[in-house]
């Protein structure tokens, strides 16, 4: 059981696959000022201390929630907790089962910058992933996937579940709301009512 | 570094490496990216290992079956067709969506086009409707099935009136695992969520 307790997450993360957040990466080098640059990387989430562009303001009273709960390490243990709750998902796990191995890192990466970024963890910024591939802003990466409002309101199911089983209290997450919540402008961009179609279709068409 | 540091340093690692041999394991069935089919045994065998985590020790039977594991897709989409949705395929049949009057349901089927998970979604609901239809669940739940495994949040109005939060119960049982959340998405208001799912693979005749 312990065994089946470790390597579980582990397996249903590698499963993960978020293709919600990105479609085709790009060398940062290659990205920057070139077509598939995004034009406003950074812009929605920088260091955790600028407003959102709703105007809505991010989590600055008190402590970062990220010193609070433990730091960078925790953010990552959240992101694999959410990952392996997005796979068990049949709401939205087709998004998460069709991108290759380098979006599937790439992801990895970004969504854990992305966390620690909206949690205030000191001096990271939501730019770059492991290997130096700009992580694009929501508007950007969302492109051509017709996210509908009924995937964005399940994959935030997830967090706040993933957010409360790990502890976060619901004061903490009051103060998160605005920013996970402004996201949704720039991710929902079908609101047809058939379903949304996956990461590889929109890059058949690309 | 702190031990809990490097625990999740090392998950991170292993995280990716998983994401990586899952990618390949995918790849080298055959199915290539971009894929929009992977398959109805792919998609359940990746759901399986996603449930492997939910898993815990000294879990029982559920003393009641419901009626839903192992349905067929005729019959659950007649089901749901009499209750005033409509329907359509996806994943080449694999899945089952079925939407209308402010529900959603999305079934999912295994390879033998026998049921394995399901969730019902009600959207739109306010504070009070999520207290009371949570708590109505919470009881019915109690009388069938014993006391939940976990609780969290309140499931009052005052404490769903703020966005994201969240209240639910869940029960993991070795056969299946029911969620129930009521969860406030701002400004869609509260989402009442029932996911079923089989934890194992279902047997001949199950």
């Amino acid at each position: 059981m312990k065994i089946l307790r470790l390597v579980g997450p582990l397996v249903s993360s590698g499963l993960l696959v978020t293709a919600c957040y990105l479609d085709n990466p790009a060398p940062r080098g290659a990205a920057e000022g070139g077509a598939g640059a995004p034009p406003d990387a950074s812009a929605m989430l920088t260091d955790g201390s600028a407003p959102l562009p709703d105007g809505s303001p991010v989590a600055d009273a008190g402590p970062p929630l990220c010193t609070k709960y433990g730091g960078y390490a925790t953010v990552e243990v959240v992101v694999n907790d959410l990952v392996g709750a997005l796979v068990a998902d049949c709401r939205i796990s087709k998004f998460f089962t069709t991108l290759t191995t380098e979006r599937v890192s790439h992801l990895h990466d970004c969504l854990v910058k992305q966390v620690a970024v909206v949690m205030r963890c000191p001096g990271i910024k939501y730019d770059i992933d492991n290997a130096g591939v700009e992580c694009r802003d929501m508007k950007t990466a969302h492109k051509g996937i017709s996210i509908r409002q009924a995937d964005f309101d399940a994959l935030v199911q997830d967090l706040v579940g993933v957010l409360t089983k790990d502890g976060v209290a619901a004061a903490d997450i009051d103060m998160l709301a605005p920013s996970i919540l402004a996201l949704r402008d720039d991710i929902v961009t079908n609101s047809a009512p058939e379903a949304s179609r996956s990461i590889c279709d929109a890059a058949n068409e690309q | 570094m702190r031990r809990g540091a490097k625990i999740a340093v090392a998950a991170a690692a292993m995280t990716v490496g998983a994401m990586v041999l899952a990618h390949a394991a995918v790849v080298a069935s055959g199915a290539s990216c971009p894929m929009t089919d992977p398959g109805a045994a792919a998609l359940e065998a990746q759901r399986r290992s996603a449930m492997l985590p939910l898993a815990i020790p000294n879990a029982r039977m559920a003393p009641v079956h419901d009626l839903w594991v192992g349905a067929s897709r005729d019959r659950f989409t007649a089901g749901e067709e009499a209750s005033g949705r409509s329907c359509h395929a996806e994943q080449s049949g694999a899945t089952i969506r079925c939407e209308g009057n402010g529900t959603e349901a999305l079934a999912r089927f295994d390879a033998d086009g026998r049921l394995v998970a399901l969730d019902r979604v009600r959207y739109g609901l306010a504070a009070t409707d999520g207290e009371r239809e949570l708590g109505a669940m919470l009881t019915e739940a109690r009388a069938t099935l014993g006391e939940p495994a976990r609780t969290w949040g309140e499931a009052t109005a005052s404490y769903l009136a703020h966005p994201l939060r969240q209240a639910g119960f869940e029960y993991r049982f070795v056969d299946v695992a029911l969620d129930v959340t009521a969860t406030h998405l701002g400004r869609d208001g509260i989402v009442l969520r029932e996911q079923h799912r089989a934890m194992r693979r279902l047997r001949e005749g199950s």
